[in-house]
C-alpha cells in the first residue's frame, strides 16, 4: 500500500464523512460505515478522481466495494 | 539525493517526486527545500502533509519559529500541521489569516481550512462568514462542494446564515442530490438563505402535477424544472411536425398545474443539445431533425413571456461552460447526474441569480476603479497621455473593451460610479482628452476620486445614490483594496478580477450581478443604443455597392500637428508600421519632439472615427524643406491598413497639398523606398497623381506635385471634424 495514497485517501473520507478522526483501512465499505450511501460513493468518486488527477471508467467505478478497492485502483492509477 | 535538484522541479514533478523519496533523505534533503520554495502549489503540499510523520526531527520542523515560516508553502505545510493539533489552534488561526491574503488564487482554499479550523473552535459564525467568502472567489466544483457541505454541517449545528428566506424545490429528470448542498452555498454568498426540496430522480410530472406531491407539501417559492435534451422525446430526424408544439404545449401545462397549486415562480430549463447526435448537421437542418426542434422549442419558451415563468439558458452555460464540462455520458450511466459535477457551479449560481433578481436584490450599481483597471498605467504618474486606452495596444483594447462593457450596462439601466484614489482634476482628464476612451464623464451617476478609503467612499456612493450598499459591485485590480472592502463592507459583491485585463469582462460577466427578468420600458427609454444598433443592421443591408457603403460609413477624420496627446502613439506608429509606409523611416521619441519644435517641419496626425466608432489613431505625415525653401519632400507617409480602401490616404494627402498651399509651397515631392514589406504602395503616388520624377535600379522613385498648377480632388466620403 501506498503510504501517500492512503494518507491522501483518508482525508477525503474524513471529510466527506465528517469523521476527523476516520481511520481508513482496506476493509472499510458501506457495510461497515453506514454513511456510506450512493451519495457518498458519487462524491467521493467524484473528490478521488479530481484530487488524484485521473478518470475512473464505469467498470471500475462498479468494482469499487470498498476503501482497500479505491487504494488498488489508485496504485494502478495515479502516480 | 541533492537538495538543488529537488529545488530545480516543477511544482508538479516535485509534488510526484515527493511521495517516492526515501524516509532517510526527508529530514535532510526535503525539509529544507520546503523551506526555500517560493512558488505556492497545494498538489505540493498535500504531497508533503503526506510525508510529514515520517520525519524524524518533525518537532523543530513543526516548532513556533519553524524554519518554514520563511516560505509559502512551509507556511501552508505548518497552518495545515497545527490546525490538526487542538493545542495550536490559535497560531493556525494567525497563520490563515496571513495565507488567506498572501495565497493569489488558492486564497479560497485557505478560507475553507481556516473555516474548518474555526468550527472546531466553536467559532460557527467566523466559519460560516469563511464559507462564504471561499464562495465568492469562484472555487471549482470540488472545493465548493466541500465547502458546501461544511456549511451544510454548520447549520445542522444551528449556525446562523444571514439573509432573506426563500424555498427552492428541484424537480428533474436527472439526479439532484449533488445540488441542494451547493444551492444553499451559493444563495447564502447572495444574501439568500435557501431551503432546499429535491423531488425523487426523474418525478418530476407527478411531482408538479399532483397537488399532494411532496414538492408541493414543501410549498416552494420557486420551483426549478431541471430538464434537459433526452426529456424532450425526440428522434435525432424525423419527428413529427408538431413535434415542438408537443413539447412546448406539455411544459406549459406542467406550469399551469404547478401554479395552480403553488403560487410560485418557475425556472425552466430552456433545452441544452446532445454533444454527440448521429444526425450530425442534418438535426439542424432537417424540419423534423431534433436540433431544430430543440430550438424552436427554446425559442417558444424565451418568447413565452408566461407571468411567473423565467427560462435558465443552458444552451448558454453549456457554451460557457465547455462540452467536456456539461456532458459526462460516465457520469449520465453510472449516476443520473446531468450536467456534470463541473458544470454545477455555475448552473445553480444562474439559478440563484434569477432568484434573487426576482425578490429584487439584483445588483444595481457597478463600481470602477481607474487606473488599471478603465485603462492601463496611472494617469496621476504618467499623464492622460501616458495611459493605455484602446487601440494600437492590445492591452490599451482590452481596457477600452470593458468600458464598452460598462457603457452596454449603462445602457440598460445599471448605473456607473467611479471610485478612485487620485486627484480630482487628474481623474477627470483622460475623459476629457485621452484617445480611445469610450466612456466620459456623463456615463457616470458618481465621480469619486480622492484619498479617502475605498469603503467610506463606497458607503458615501450608496448614500448619495440613496441605494443600499448591498446594491453595489466593486470592480478594482488591487487585491489590497478588494480584500479591504470583503473585510469591512461584506455586502458589496467584490469582483476577483484576474492578472490579465483580458479577462476582466469575463469575470463581471460571469457574476451575473445585473441579471434582469425583464426590460422594463423605462430601460428602453433611456436606452438610446437600441436605436444604433437598428441603423447599423440597416446600413449592412442597404451597403450593396462600394460607394454606397462610403457613404453611409459617415466619416469623419480628426487630425492636426503632432501633440503630447498622440505623441506616445505617433512613435509607436512610426517604429512598427512596415507595410503602409513610404519610408518607413524610424523616428524616435526624440526625433519626434525636435520635429514639433521645428517651426520648418509640417506634422500631422489622423484619427478616423465612422459610424461604428473609432478606429484610433491611423495615419501620420510628416514633410520638411528639401534642396530649396519651398519645396517640401514627405519624409514619412504611413497609414494603418485596418483602413485601406477607405479613401483616408487620399484625405491624408489633400490635407497635406492645402497645408502646402497655404505656406505658399510650390512643389511637394514623394519618395518610395522600397523594403520587403511596403510593395502595397509601390504605386501609391501615381495612383494619386504624383508624376514620377526619377527612378533608381532597386525600385526607389521619386514623384513630384506641382502645387501652383494643381489642386487635389475633393475626398467624397471623409469630412473634417478638426483636432
Amino acid at each position: 500500500m501506498n503510504p501517500a495514497h492512503h494518507f491522501r485517501l483518508q482525508a477525503i473520507f474524513r471529510e466527506i464523512f465528517d469523521q476527523p478522526a476516520l481511520a481508513l483501512t482496506p476493509e472499510l465499505s458501506p457495510a461497515t460505515l453506514p454513511e456510506w450511501d450512493s451519495v457518498a460513493m458519487v462524491q467521493l468518486v467524484l473528490a478521488t478522481e479530481q484530487a488524484f488527477g485521473v478518470r475512473f471508467t464505469m467498470d471500475e467505478v462498479a468494482g469499487l466495494k470498498s476503501a482497500g478497492d479505491f487504494l488498488t485502483l489508485l496504485a494502478a492509477k495515479a502516480p | 539525493m541533492n537538495a538543488a535538484l529537488l529545488q530545480a522541479l516543477d511544482d508538479r514533478a516535485l509534488a510526484g517526486v515527493i511521495a517516492h523519496l526515501p524516509a532517510a533523505v526527508l529530514d535532510d534533503v526535503l525539509a529544507p527545500v520546503v523551506a526555500q520554495r517560493t512558488s505556492l502549489d497545494l498538489a505540493v503540499v498535500g504531497a508533503l502533509l503526506a510525508r510529514l510523520p515520517e520525519l524524524t526531527k518533525r518537532e523543530t520542523w513543526l516548532a513556533a519559529n519553524s524554519p518554514w515560516r520563511g516560505s509559502l508553502p512551509g507556511r501552508w505545510l505548518l497552518a495545515q500541521a497545527w490546525s490538526g493539533d487542538r493545542s495550536r489552534w490559535p497560531e493556525a488561526l494567525e497563520l490563515w489569516a496571513e495565507l488567506i491574503e498572501q495565497s493569489g488564487r488558492y486564497a479560497a482554499d485557505a478560507l475553507y481550512e481556516r473555516a474548518r479550523v474555526r468550527r472546531e473552535t466553536g467559532d460557527l459564525a467566523g466559519s460560516v462568514s469563511d464559507l462564504i467568502s471561499c464562495a465568492q472567489r469562484w472555487p471549482d466544483y470540488a472545493l465548493l462542494s466541500k465547502t458546501a457541505r461544511l456549511l451544510d454541517r454548520l447549520v445542522a449545528k444551528s449556525a446562523a446564515v444571514p439573509g432573506r428566506k426563500v424555498r427552492i424545490g428541484i424537480v428533474s429528470s436527472s439526479t439532484t442530490e449533488l445540488m441542494p448542498p451547493l444551492l444553499r452555498l451559493l444563495a447564502a454568498r447572495d444574501g439568500l438563505v435557501a431551503e432546499v426540496y429535491a423531488a425523487p430522480f426523474s418525478m418530476y410530472r407527478q411531482e408538479l402535477m399532483d397537488p399532494a406531491s411532496g414538492l408541493h407539501q414543501f410549498k416552494p417559492d420557486f420551483i426549478v424544472v431541471a430538464l434537459h435534451w433526452r426529456d424532450a422525446g425526440l428522434e435525432p430526424l424525423g419527428n413529427a411536425p408538431d413535434a415542438a408544439d408537443r413539447v412546448f404545449g406539455e411544459l406549459e401545462q406542467l406550469w399551469a398545474a404547478a401554479q395552480r397549486t403553488s403560487p410560485c415562480t418557475i425556472l425552466q430549463h430552456a433545452f441544452d443539445f446532445p454533444a454527440h447526435d448521429s444526425a450530425g448537421l442534418l438535426s439542424a437542418r432537417e424540419a423534423g431533425g431534433r436540433a431544430q426542434v430543440l430550438a424552436e422549442v427554446n425559442r417558444r419558451l424565451f418568447q413565452a413571456r408566461t407571468p411567473g415563468v423565467v427560462i435558465v439558458d443552458c444552451p448558454r452555460l453549456a457554451t460557457q461552460a465547455g462540452a467536456e464540462a456539461w456532458s459526462d455520458e460516465a457520469l449520465w450511466h453510472v449516476a443520473k447526474q446531468h450536467p456534470a459535477a463541473p458544470s454545477l457551479p455555475l448552473l445553480l449560481d444562474r439559478y440563484v441569480r434569477l432568484i434573487a433578481a426576482r425578490v429584487g436584490l439584483a445588483k444595481k450599481v457597478l463600481v470602477l476603479d481607474l487606473d488599471n483597471t478603465l485603462w492601463s498605467g496611472v494617469v496621476g504618474e504618467d499623464g492622460p497621455h501616458g495611459i493605455k486606452v484602446g487601440p494600437p495596444t492590445a492591452i490599451g483594447e482590452a481596457h477600452a473593451a470593458l468600458q464598452r462593457y460598462a457603457l452596454e450596462l449603462k445602457n440598460r439601466g445599471v448605473l456607473l460610479a467611479v471610485c478612485s484614489k487620485n486627484n480630482d482634476a487628474d481623474a477627470r482628464e483622460p475623459f476629457r482628452s485621452t484617445l480611445g476612451m469610450v466612456l466620459k464623464e456623463d456615463d457616470f451617476a458618481l465621480f469619486v476620486a480622492n484619498w479617502e478609503e475605498k469603503p467610506a467612499n463606497l458607503r458615501e456612493i450608496a448614500r448619495r445614490l440613496n441605494l443600499g450598499i448591498d446594491s453595489l459591485v466593486f470592480v478594482d485590480d488591487n487585491p489590497l483594496e478588494r480584500a479591504k472592502v470583503r473585510r469591512e463592507l461584506p455586502e458589496v459583491a467584490v469582483v476577483e478580477l484576474p492578472a490579465d485585463p483580458a479577462g476582466y469582462i469575463g469575470a463581471i460577466d460571469r457574476g451575473g450581478y445585473f441579471e434582469a427578468l425583464a426590460l422594463s420600458a423605462e430601460d428602453l427609454a433611456r436606452n438610446s443604443a437600441y436605436q444604433a444598433n437598428a441603423s447599423r443592421d440597416a446600413l449592412k443591408a442597404e451597403a450593396g455597392d462600394v460607394q454606397g457603403f462610403l457613404r453611409r460609413l459617415d466619416m469623419r477624420m480628426h487630425h492636426g500637428p503632432f501633440n503630447d496627446a498622440v505623441q506616445d502613439r505617433v512613435v509607436q506608429l512610426l517604429n512598427k508600421t512596415n507595410q503602409f509606409n513610404v519610408t518607413t523611416r524610424r523616428h524616435g521619441a526624440a526625433e519626434v519632439s525636435a520635429l514639433r519644435a521645428d517651426p520648418a517641419a509640417w506634422t500631422q496626425y489622423f484619427r478616423l472615427v465612422d459610424c461604428f466608432g473609432d478606429n484610433g489613431l491611423i495615419g501620420l505625415l510628416i514633410a520638411r524643406p528639401a534642396e530649396t525653401a519651398d519645396s517640401w519632400e514627405i519624409d514619412t507617409l504611413l497609414m494603418s491598413c485596418r483602413v485601406l480602401g477607405r479613401q483616408a490616404e487620399e484625405f491624408m494627402i489633400a490635407t497635406l497639398l492645402a497645408a502646402a498651399q497655404e505656406r505658399g509651397i510650390a512643389r511637394v515631392r514623394g519618395r518610395y523606398l522600397p523594403t520587403a514589406k511596403n510593395g502595397m504602395v509601390a504605386d501609391l503616388f501615381p495612383r494619386l497623381g504624383f508624376v514620377e520624377e526619377s527612378r533608381t535600379a532597386d525600385g526607389a522613385a521619386t514623384f513630384v506635385w506641382d502645387v501652383r498648377a494643381r489642386v487635389f480632388p475633393p475626398v467624397a466620403f471623409v469630412r473634417s471634424a478638426g483636432a
